[in-house]
Parts: C-alpha cells; sequence; structure tokens
C-alpha cells in the first residue's frame, strides 16, 4: 500500500521555499524604489489591511476598502465558472451521444477555440455592455468552450474494450453511454477543469480592466495611473489566495472523491 | 445420442482492408458445428483469425459472407446470450468488485436484493468474496481476471467465449483458473468455446480441439478422450503428454 502519510519534509519543504523567495524580495527591494518593487512587508501589511481601511481606494477607485471588490470579482467568477463547466459538460455529452450532431459543430468548435479568447471581450461588453454581465459572460464563454472540447476528447479517449465487454454482458446504448462513458471520463473531465479553474481567476480579472463597475481587475487599473505598486501586489495576493483555495477544494471536495478508483 | 447443433457456421469468409487499404483476407469457406454444452478450443498459431472469428460469433465484427447461426438464429449483433471473457483486462476500474459482477444483472433490471445474491454466490465460486468492496486497482491480473470470469458466469449466458483469457498470467495463476474455470464449467455446463495457444490448456479443458493453420482453415478437429471431472491427475498424466505430442505434430 502507498505511503500517504506526509512527513515532516513534505510539509517543511514548501514552507521553505516560499520563505526563500520572499526573502530574495525583500533584499532586491532595499535596492529599487518602492514603485518598481514595494518591500514583502509593506506588502502584506497593506494586504491584511486592505479589507479594514485602504484610503488608495477612496481615492483612486470607489469604496473604502478592498471588500465591495473582492466580492464582485469573486461573484462573477463563481457564477462564470459554473455556467460555463456544467453548460460545457451538458453540451459536450449531448454532441457525444450523436455521431451526426458531432460531425455538425466539430470544425465551428474547434475554429472558435482558437479564437483568443480576450478578443471576444468587446463583442461582450457591445452586446451586454460594460457592466457585470459581460465580464461574467466572457470568463462562461472560456469555460464552456474549453470544457465541451476537454469532454468531447474525453469520450474519443475510452477504451473501446470497455464498450465492447459492456454490450456482451447485455447493455444497450443508452446504458452504456450512462454506465461506461460518463464514469470513464470522469478523470480527464477533472483534469480539465482543474485548468479552466486556475485560468479563469485571470481571465475575469482581465476582463475587469476593460468593464466597469467594481473588482479586482478595476482596483489594478485604477492604481496604475498613480504608481500605486504596492496596491496592485496587494490584488495580486489576493487573486493569488482565492485560485489557491479553489484549487484546494475542488481538489479535496470534488476531484479526489471522483477518481479514488484510478490508479495512480 | 444426437446432441443438439448450438453454433453452426456455414461458408463463412471474412475480408477487411487494412490502413493502407490492402485487401486482408481472414476466412474463406469456413465451416464446423458446435454441440450444446460442448467445451471447444481453438488453437493455431497467432494471428490466424481466431480472435476474429470469435469476436464475429460474439456479434462484435460484421463478416463478409456466410451464415453464423446460433441455435439457428442469425447472429446479428452482441447480446447476453454470449458473454465473453477477453483478453485484456477489460472490467470496469470506476466500479468496486462486487458492482462490476453484478453489471449485466444490473442492465437487466434485476432487483438490488436478487443481484446481490447472485453476485455473492459467483464471487464465493471464484474465490473473491473478500474483495467484494474493494476497487479493481487494488486487486492482481490474476484477480481481475477472476471477476471477469464471475461477471461473465453471473450474467447466465447461454454459450462462454473466451479469448486467450489467461494468456498474460503466469504459470501458477493460470493452472489455478483453468481448474477453477473447470470445476464451474462442470456445474453450469455451457457451450463454451475457447482460445489457446497453450496445448496443455486446450488438452485439460475441451472436449474437442479445432486446429487453425497459418492459411486460417481448420486442418483437424480432434476428440479429447479423457473422461470428466478432469483433476490434478489427468494434468499430469501421461495420457496427456502422449496427446500433446500427437497434436505438436500438428503444428509441425
Amino acid at each position: 500500500m502507498r505511503n500517504n502519510k506526509k512527513t515532516f519534509l513534505d510539509i517543511l519543504a514548501p514552507v521553505v521555499s516560499i520563505a526563500a523567495v520572499f526573502l530574495i524580495w525583500w533584499v532586491i527591494s532595499l535596492f529599487l524604489s518602492p514603485v518598481r518593487l514595494p518591500s514583502p512587508i509593506t506588502v502584506i501589511q497593506k494586504w491584511i489591511t486592505s479589507i479594514f481601511y485602504y484610503p488608495q481606494v477612496s481615492l483612486y477607485a470607489r469604496g473604502t476598502n478592498f471588500n465591495l471588490h473582492l466580492l464582485s470579482t469573486t461573484r462573477k467568477y463563481f457564477i462564470g465558472v459554473t455556467i460555463g463547466i456544467l453548460s460545457g459538460i451538458a453540451f459536450g455529452l449531448f454532441l457525444g451521444w450523436s455521431k451526426l450532431l458531432r460531425d455538425f459543430f466539430e470544425s465551428p468548435l474547434e475554429i472558435i477555440r482558437t479564437i483568443p479568447s480576450l478578443a471576444a471581450l468587446p463583442f461582450f461588453i457591445m452586446w451586454f455592455g460594460p457592466r457585470e454581465l459581460s465580464q461574467l459572460g466572457l470568463v462562461s464563454f472560456y469555460c464552456f468552450i474549453m470544457i465541451v472540447i476537454n469532454t468531447l476528447n474525453a469520450i474519443k479517449s475510452v477504451g473501446p474494450k470497455f464498450f465492447r465487454f459492456a454490450l456482451t454482458l447485455g447493455a444497450i446504448r443508452g446504458q452504456v453511454y450512462r454506465t461506461v462513458v460518463i464514469p470513464a471520463i470522469i478523470p480527464e473531465l477533472v483534469g480539465g477543469i482543474r485548468v479552466v479553474l486556475a485560468v479563469s481567476w485571470g481571465f475575469v480579472v482581465l476582463a475587469e480592466f476593460m468593464g466597469a463597475g467594481y473588482g479586482v481587475g478595476r482596483l489594478i487599473i485604477s492604481f496604475i495611473p498613480f504608481l500605486h505598486t504596492v496596491g496592485i501586489f496587494v490584488c495580486i495576493f489576493w487573486v493569488v489566495l482565492f485560485a489557491s483555495v479553489t484549487d484546494l477544494l475542488f481538489m479535496q471536495l470534488i476531484a479526489r472523491p471522483l477518481t479514488i478508483w484510478m490508479p495512480r | 445420442m444426437e446432441s443438439k447443433i448450438k453454433i453452426k457456421v456455414e461458408g463463412l469468409c471474412k475480408v477487411f482492408f487494412s490502413e493502407q487499404n490492402e485487401k486482408n483476407t481472414v476466412f474463406v469457406n469456413l465451416n464446423f458445428k458446435v454441440y450444446e454444452e460442448e467445451f471447444v478450443s481453438f488453437i493455431g498459431p497467432s494471428g490466424c483469425g481466431k480472435t476474429t472469428l470469435l469476436n464475429i460469433i460474439a456479434g462484435l465484427e460484421p463478416y463478409t459472407e456466410g451464415k453464423v447461426l446460433i441455435n439457428g438464429h442469425p447472429i446479428t449483433k452482441p447480446g447476453a446470450d454470449r458473454g465473453m471473457v477477453f483478453q485484456e483486462d477489460a472490467i470496469f476500474p470506476w466500479r468496486k468488485v462486487i458492482d462490476n459482477v453484478e453489471y449485466g444483472l444490473e442492465m437487466r433490471k434485476i432487483d438490488k436484493q436478487e443481484r446481490s445474491l447472485i453476485a455473492k454466490k459467483y464471487l464465493e465460486l471464484v474465490g473473491l468474496e473478500e474483495f467484494a468492496n474493494y476497487y479493481p486497482k487494488e486487486l492482481s491480473g490474476g484477480m481481475r481476471k477472476r471477476v471477469a470470469i464471475a461477471m461473465v458466469f453471473a450474467n447466465n449466458p447461454d454459450t462462454l467465449l473466451m479469448d486467450e483469457p489467461f494468456g498474460s498470467l503466469d504459470y501458477v495463476t493460470k493452472v489455478d483458473l483453468q481448474e477453477e474455470l473447470s470445476k464451474i464449467w462442470q456445474k453450469e455446463r455451457k457451450t463454451t468455446l475457447f482460445v489457446t495457444h497453450d496445448l496443455e490448456e486446450a488438452l485439460f479443458l475441451s472436449d474437442r480441439i479445432f486446429v487453425f493453420d497459418k492459411n486460417n482453415t481448420i486442418a483437424e478437429i480432434i476428440e479429447v478422450p479423457f473422461s470428466r471431472p478432469r483433476g490434478e491427475e489427468v494434468r499430469n498424466g501421461q495420457e496427456l503428454l502422449e496427446q500433446k505430442k500427437l497434436l505438436w505434430r500438428h503444428f509441425q
């Protein structure tokens, strides 16, 4: 049986390496101006206070602290990825069922996939306005396209031996789809979702650059003209925290339980 | 007493075109009969179409010409009446062992309680009752093969098709599983078609052996003279050795 227990070294190693990064950062920041590279200590201090009172937000943007902005970004993210991923899986399974539909949709999908999703943002803004809906729409759109393709590829790579076995055991087509295809694609699906979940954080921030309203991206845009580099770092720290927590929760609550049967 | 014919193959031709668009003839005018409750082995050199033949009878592959009949009816598609144990490991890794064995019964909408009882019975028959709640990844190759056998038997097919099921296993496990198969088959006599490379295996298990040659035709049909049930004495006996020598001559 595999030894699952984390040794002391397993926990120590990441802590030491992150501490080392901070140390190097701090040393370099001593030689550069705070606009170029602020000290990590300042960044962390501002990060902690950012949810209580943050003067630069009231000066350069809206609100008194980061809260409304963090809420806005996370709300767009979660609604966007949920709609995008769920509809992507549903559509992917739908296409997977019918060869006819698949042949019809596959080429346009592959073409759309190559469009840089950010290039689609102006269209969303034109159609849905500059507010939250377009930004959310962009996130959903990206997730949807990526997940549909991921699902289709996963279906294609299911081993034919499983189909054959199921048929000789008396399963009919619908049953084979439900009891063989769907469980078999879960590992690949989970892999694709994990990537999409991570990248979508970047997408929502970038969408906020160009849109209006609240959000971490809006804050970054507001801080740039005033050279408030510390604030930009604080924004990045928040996004990194959110992305890490999302990834952790996804892996522990969804990915691991669903793939417990996989040989590692 | 004239036994009923279970499977009849008449004038079977199978042709396919390779990736390079070359015409490959697998069979030309193949004819044979298999009787009810008979255990028949197909042996012969690799690549002579034994697997293709089994797949055709399973309904998994089409054929070009001829008739393939089971109980007098032509075979057109796969079904639970022809259970197949494949050479590759095809049990479902996402289901626990017991859920695997129940699969066929579940597809036939047999209720949970009855399914459970039947599945447990066949798991016991292959000696894996302790592993009912394990995932296939936790089992060895031989154990997974046993699960496959339990799955197929639990589904109670009319006919059993086995494509070199013990091919990838080590000698000891192989002998073990051969004896288990023989025991199960004694209890539930099903018409069985068994593909193998192993002469000893064919002699130990079968009533008749069809020897294929490299032209994909049946060179010889051998009646195996040993009485049943066959135990260790048969495997290690002088008679089997003699028969093996005779068989071996066909390959020269």
